[in-house]
Order: structure tokens, then C-alpha cells, then sequence
């Protein structure tokens, strides 16, 4: 890698869609929105497009079914989420899944032999619609390749695709293809062990059929780093040797750096089977969400970070992509704090391969607090390594 | 035999309701509004069962944030200058939905009414609810009993279910006398994926006793996420009357050889997935049950909350499950 700091910064994946992108598309931006408009562009050093941005809003109003106009829209709003983390002070970006509708509605739209069934909650007023398999997994179209191509022209900064992975889109969807004779088993006896099996083939057929040529079609138009999001990874903790399996299906012989980015979960469960996962480049995992708030780094506050420990146990090789912004919070946590977080990671793992991120993507957070977060984490990295010349 | 048939989990809110909260969520919908919705919706989800006849009704827990939140409220579990909104987000085994990680600093005791009444209060019929059993709930906290590295510290933990056990205790009087509940299901997501179930089998025990001391309420213990044979014969000496279990997990050929002395609850429409099962199926697994593992008495529920499906898909389960039923009689 060239020209990235000690405790590179980066996204990890989502930022919530400006209003006026989304009133916008509908024809119904408010004076309130293009108010916000013009304070972010300002903001963020993009005046010279706020007249085009306006325009389009504009002429969308008049006539909603234009695609062309919508498409154009969009992608304002990719450069705007680019600068916007450029802004912040991001090393490694991209464009805040501004074309994208949800992590996993959206790659399901374009995989064939998937159907929608409707939204179910994750907690609190989360939700998210899920899908049932219906037939054998195959891609429509390489879906984030025209998003990756129209970034990479418009940032000199590093750009790493995120991706959901397979084994998440296998665990969060129903199984009525796979699983098809078992469901209609009229043998009660018979029911143990099948939805384990049925969701292995599923899985395995998703990295096959459709993530890797997926990341193939990236990496033949110039990326260089996919993010395997495996948010699912420990749902069932004997199966993990399954997401360890489809990821290094999903990237099995090409030529790209592939990390994988987990969060909320029981990370020790992936202990040992991570050792299996072939040239992992990091692993980009929540810590932030369980951590104390107190300055400090040593072990007693730095709660939310014993995992790294058994990074250090078992000997696993790869770089850390350190959550040290929680994600569900408007709290904005101070750089000092992301800096002793650095530290602490730092003293447990070195200091070479500690990258630094916020736990998860950061959609459900208001912009403004998601800029002060990401602010705070670019100081707080700076901060750090101050600390340690 | 008779069979039973009847609910024992979280519902689903409709997808309008998801919308308006995420519509909150951003402000663009006030929570009075919100909450409107909600309040009908719940109604909606109780007359549902009544009319098709359920044993015993739930009120569908729409207002819960996760299945320990009330709890950890009403016990004041969490940061300080904090409150159990806001404690860490945990992803539930087994599933991709999360809870909110209760923070145990000292031993537990509580003063305040933990489950609100008012829609118990809307059920014509049986009133049943739903608490967390003491092992899933301490469990799944994190606090004065766990280490650094958040091992259990196995005498703390023991204390701790002897506390909250007495908690609940207390708290299923009060549903007894202010709102007739008559039948308490302790979720019990943990038993059969944690490792330390074995060893703390005995305390798992006592903490039943004292949670179900002098009530009047049928009980039971919904073991999910898992499967509850590895605990056979011991898991038919629980201090419960009913045993439920997930058919999908659970090796239930097990449950064939051995004198299944308890009223089983078969937890046989699948919460996991969008297929809505046949009501005539269900009947079919209902005589299976009956003719080899001839268990005690038999009821026919889910194999985990319905929260896992969209809500009209669990409706359609849910009219299967009472098809079933008029088929068996």
C-alpha cells in the first residue's frame, strides 16, 4: 500500500442519504432541503455543483419518470458522500452505499431465483425486508461494477468495495429451494439437521454463482480491495467453518486484497476457524458499541477491545480494522478517546496493523453526527500517532 | 389426547408499522403517531388468536424493544449517566435480530412493576405472558459476573439467578392478581447452545423453583436455538409443566425412548422461514408425536418467536396452526 499513514482511517460502509437525494428523486424536494443542500455543499467545498444539483431537483419535479435525470442525481450524490469523507479526513473511502437501498435488499435485487416477502424487525424500529431462495442463485449483473467505475474516476483517495458476503445473504434469507423436500417432509422425525444442510448449499452456491464473479468483474475494472461484509458470520457458531469456506470461495485465485468486516456479534466463536481463512487482509470488526467511555489505555477500559487478545492467542496473521465509533449513538466521541482506543489496539497488536474505522456503517446516524464522528476518529488517529513518535 | 395449540414469542409488527417507525426513527413521524399504530395493531394481533380459538392468548409483546428491555429497565441495568436504551447492541444466536445487553453492576433487587399490563388487560380468554428465564437473562447480561475476558465467575452468577429468579417471582404474583395471567413460558434461548449449561444444570433448576414458588399460573420453558435432547431424562425433572422445544434443532427421535412424563410443546411451525406450512402436515406431526413419543400431553406452537417473519406471513402460519388444530379434534 502507498502513501497511507500509521493507523490509516476508513469507512466501513453506509451513510445515510442526504434529503435532498431522497425528496429529490421523488419530485418533492422542500425549500428545507435544498437549504441543506446548500449549507453541506458549502461545507464541504462543492459550491461549484449546488446550481446542478438544483437544477436537477428542479427538473425532476417536472417530470418524475426521467431515469436519466434520477441516475444523474445519484451520482451527486456519490461525489457528495466521497467528499464528504474526504472532508472528514478518511484515508481509504468510498461512497457511503449511496446508490445502494440497503445492504442486503439491494445485492438480492439483482441475484436471480430470489423473492421478496416483506420487512421484518432486527430491534428497536430497525428493519429490513428479507427474501426468501426460490430457485438456483445466479447474477443478473455484476452489480456494484458501475458504482465502482464512476467512483474510482472522481477520488484520488483508496477505494475499498464493501460487499455483502455470501454466508449473510444466505442466513438472512428463507430457504424454499434449497430446502424445498424438507419443507414439505411430512415426517416429523425427519426435520432435525436439514436447515443446516439446505443453508450450506445455499451459501456455497452464492459465493460460487454470484459474489465471485462479482468481485471478478471488480477486479477486472481496476479495484483493488473488496470488504466481505459477514455481518451473519456468528449466527449459528458451528458454522462458521461455512463463512471461512464461501469467503475464500468469493475470492478464490484473484488478484485483489480481500478483508472481511463483521459486527455485533460473539466474535470468539470464529476462533480458531479464522486461521483457515486464506489472505485475509484485515478484519474489520465492532469494538466501539461495548467499550467504556473513560480515557485510557490500558485493559480495564478498554472493555469493548478483549477480542483482540485472541487475535494475539491464536496467531493470526492480517491486519485490524478497529471499530472506535459506535455506530448507534449520537454521542460524539471525543478524539482523545478514539486515540487511546488506537493505543490500546496498538500496545496488544503493533502498531503496523492497526487501520481504524467506525464499528459499522453509520446510516442510522443523522449527517452532522456522522461528520463529527468521523472527524473526531481523523484527529483522534492523528493524536495517536503523535503519541507514539 | 387433547392437543393445545397457542403462541409464545414476540410477533411481528406489519410492514406499514416498521415504515412509521423508521419514519420516527427520522423524524418525519411524531411517536404519538407511532405508537397509535402500535396500540391498534396489538389489538388486532390478540383478537386474531381469540378468534381462532387459541388455549391461551398472548398480547404479542409489539411494544417491547427486545425480549429483555422492559426488564432491563424496570432493574435499571446499564451505564451510568446511561439508560437500557442505550446499551450495547448484541446480534441474538441464531437469528439476525439483536437485543440490547443489559450491564449488571451489584446484585439484583427491584421495586417496580416490570411488564405493563394494559394489553393483558384487552384479553378475552386465557391470559398468557412471556418472561425470560433466569439463566437466559443473566446469561445474556454482561456485568459483575464476568471476567475481563468475559468468562462467567460461576458463584457470582449463581447469586445473580437466585436474584432475579426472586424477581420474577415477584413480578408473576402481581401478573397473577392485577391482570389473571394464567400461564407463564420462560424463553429460554441459551440452555442449548451455552457451554456451561451442564455445570450450572442444578442452579438452572433451583432458579425454576424459586421463580415459580407458590404460583398458581401453568408454567413452561420454551428451549430454542438448539437442540434440547442433549438434556434428556434431566430436562424432564425441570421444575416446569410444560417443556417446549424447536423441532427443526432438536432430535426429537430421542424423546421416543424415554417415558416423556411432561405436557411437551412441539415447537413444529417454523419461524425461520417463509414457507407456511400445511395445516393437514401439522396435524400429521401432532399424531406422530402422540403415537411414539407419547408424551404427557401435547400443544402445538412455534419453534422460536414469529418476530422472524414478515407479519403477514406469520399470520397465514398462525391460521395454519388453528387449521391444524380443528383437523386433530
Amino acid at each position: 500500500m502507498t502513501n497511507l499513514p500509521l493507523f490509516p482511517t476508513q469507512e466501513i460502509g453506509s451513510l445515510q442519504k442526504p434529503s435532498w437525494r431522497v425528496n429529490g428523486l421523488t419530485g418533492n424536494a422542500s425549500d428545507s432541503d435544498i437549504k441543506e443542500l446548500k449549507e453541506w455543499h458549502s461545507k464541504l467545498k462543492l459550491d461549484d455543483r449546488t446550481a446542478n444539483v438544483i437544477e436537477l431537483i428542479s427538473k425532476i419535479k417536472k417530470d418524475k419518470k426521467n431515469s436519466s435525470l434520477k441516475q444523474q442525481l445519484k451520482e451527486e450524490s456519490q461525489i457528495f458522500a466521497l467528499k464528504f469523507l474526504e472532508e472528514a479526513g478518511l484515508d481509504i473511502i468510498y461512497d457511503g452505499e449511496q446508490t445502494r437501498v440497503e445492504m442486503y435488499e439491494d445485492p438480492i435485487s439483482d441475484i436471480n431465483g430470489f423473492e421478496f416477502k416483506g420487512l421484518v424487525r432486527s430491534f428497536d424500529v430497525m428493519k429490513y425486508r428479507k427474501a426468501a431462495c426460490v430457485a438456483k442463485p445466479s447474477l443478473k449483473i455484476p452489480y456494484h461494477l458501475e458504482e465502482f467505475k464512476f467512483l474510482k474516476e472522481k477520488t484520488k483517495r483508496e477505494l475499498k468495495v464493501p460487499i455483502t458476503g455470501a454466508y449473510t445473504l444466505a442466513e438472512w434469507s428463507y430457504n424454499e429451494f434449497y430446502g424445498r423436500k424438507n419443507l414439505e417432509q411430512s415426517d416429523i422425525f425427519n426435520l432435525f439437521g436439514s436447515e443446516k444442510l439446505d443453508r450450506r448449499e445455499m451459501a456455497i452456491a452464492l459465493a460460487k454463482n454470484v459474489i465471485r464473479p462479482n468481485v471478478a468483474a471488480l477486479v477486472e475494472n481496476g479495484a483493488k480491495w473488496v470488504q466481505i461484509d459477514e455481518p451473519a458470520a456468528t449466527t449459528y457458531p458451528d458454522e462458521v467453518d461455512l463463512v471461512v469456506e464461501t469467503f475464500n470461495e468469493s475470492v478464490k485465485g484473484l488478484d485483489v486484497k480481500a478483508s472481511i468486516h463483521m459486527c455485533f456479534s460473539d466474535y470468539s466463536v470464529m476462533f480458531p476457524a479464522i486461521l483457515e481463512m486464506k489472505n485475509c487482509y484485515q478484519y474489520a470488526w465492532e469494538f466501539a458499541n461495548s467499550d467504556s467511555d473513560e480515557l485510557g489505555a490500558d485493559k480495564q477500559k478498554r472493555i469493548g477491545y478483549k477480542i483482540l487478545d485472541f487475535f494475539k492467542d491464536y496467531k493470526v496473521p492480517g491486519n485490524i480494522g478497529l471499530g472506535v465509533l459506535n455506530v448507534h449513538t449520537d454521542k460524539i466521541e471525543s478524539p482523545e478517546l478514539v486515540r487511546d482506543r488506537i493505543l490500546y489496539a496498538a500496545k496488544v497488536l503493533g502498531k503496523e496493523r492497526i487501520f481504524v474505522n467506525p464499528d459499522c456503517g453509520l446510516r442510522t446516524r443523522r449527517l452532522n453526527v456522522a461528520f463529527a464522528k468521523l472527524t473526531n476518529m481523523a484527529k483522534g488517529a492523528k493524536l495517536a500517532r503523535e503519541a507514539l513518535k | 389426547m387433547e392437543v393445545q395449540a397457542y403462541l409464545n414469542g414476540i410477533l411481528p409488527r406489519s410492514n406499514n408499522t416498521l415504515e412509521l417507525g423508521s419514519s420516527w426513527l427520522k423524524g418525519r413521524t411524531s411517536r404519538e403517531e407511532f405508537e397509535k399504530v402500535l396500540r391498534k395493531e396489538t389489538i388486532g394481533l390478540i383478537e386474531l388468536q381469540q378468534n381462532l380459538g387459541f388455549d391461551y392468548i398472548i398480547d404479542g409483546q409489539l411494544f417491547w424493544g427486545d425480549f429483555l428491555r422492559p426488564i432491563a429497565k424496570a432493574l435499571e441495568l446499564h451505564r451510568p449517566n446511561s439508560n437500557a436504551d442505550e446499551n450495547p447492541v448484541t446480534r441474538q444466536i441464531y437469528t439476525n435480530t439483536f437485543y440490547r445487553k443489559p450491564l449488571i453492576t451489584s446484585r439484583l433487587k427491584n421495586s417496580k412493576e416490570i411488564i405493563d399490563c394494559r394489553f393483558i388487560e384487552r384479553i378475552k380468554g386465557k391470559r398468557k405472558i412471556i418472561l425470560p428465564s433466569p439463566f437466559a437473562f443473566i446469561y445474556l447480561s454482561d456485568g459483575i459476573h464476568r471476567n475481563e475476558n468475559g468468562k462467567i465467575k460461576n458463584e457470582i452468577f449463581k447469586e445473580l439467578l437466585v436474584d432475579f429468579a426472586r424477581i420474577l417471582n415477584f413480578e408473576i404474583k402481581r401478573l397473577e392478581k392485577d391482570c389473571n395471567v394464567s400461564f407463564v413460558q420462560f424463553n429460554e434461548p441459551c440452555l442449548a447452545y451455552a457451554e456451561e449449561t451442564d455445570y450450572f444444570w442444578n442452579n438452572i433448576t433451583y432458579s425454576l423453583e424459586d421463580a415459580t414458588k407458590g404460583i398458581k399460573s401453568v408454567t413452561s420453558l420454551h428451549i430454542h436455538n438448539g437442540d434440547a435432547s442433549k438434556f434428556l431424562p434431566k430436562l424432564l425433572e425441570l421444575p416446569v409443566e410444560r417443556i417446549g422445544v424447536d423441532a427443526y434443532l432438536t432430535n426429537i427421535r430421542k424423546f421416543a425412548d424415554v417415558k416423556f412424563t411432561k405436557f411437551l410443546e412441539a415447537g413444529v411451525i417454523n419461524s425461520k422461514n417463509s414457507f407456511v406450512e400445511d395445516a393437514r402436515v401439522i396435524a400429521k406431526y401432532a399424531s406422530q408425536i402422540i403415537e411414539r413419543i407419547k408424551p404427557d400431553r401435547l400443544a402445538l406452537v412455534p419453534n422460536r418467536p414469529l418476530e422472524l417473519v414478515p407479519q403477514q406471513i406469520a399470520v397465514k402460519k398462525i391460521e395454519s396452526l388453528a387449521q391444524a388444530l380443528k383437523l386433530l379434534k
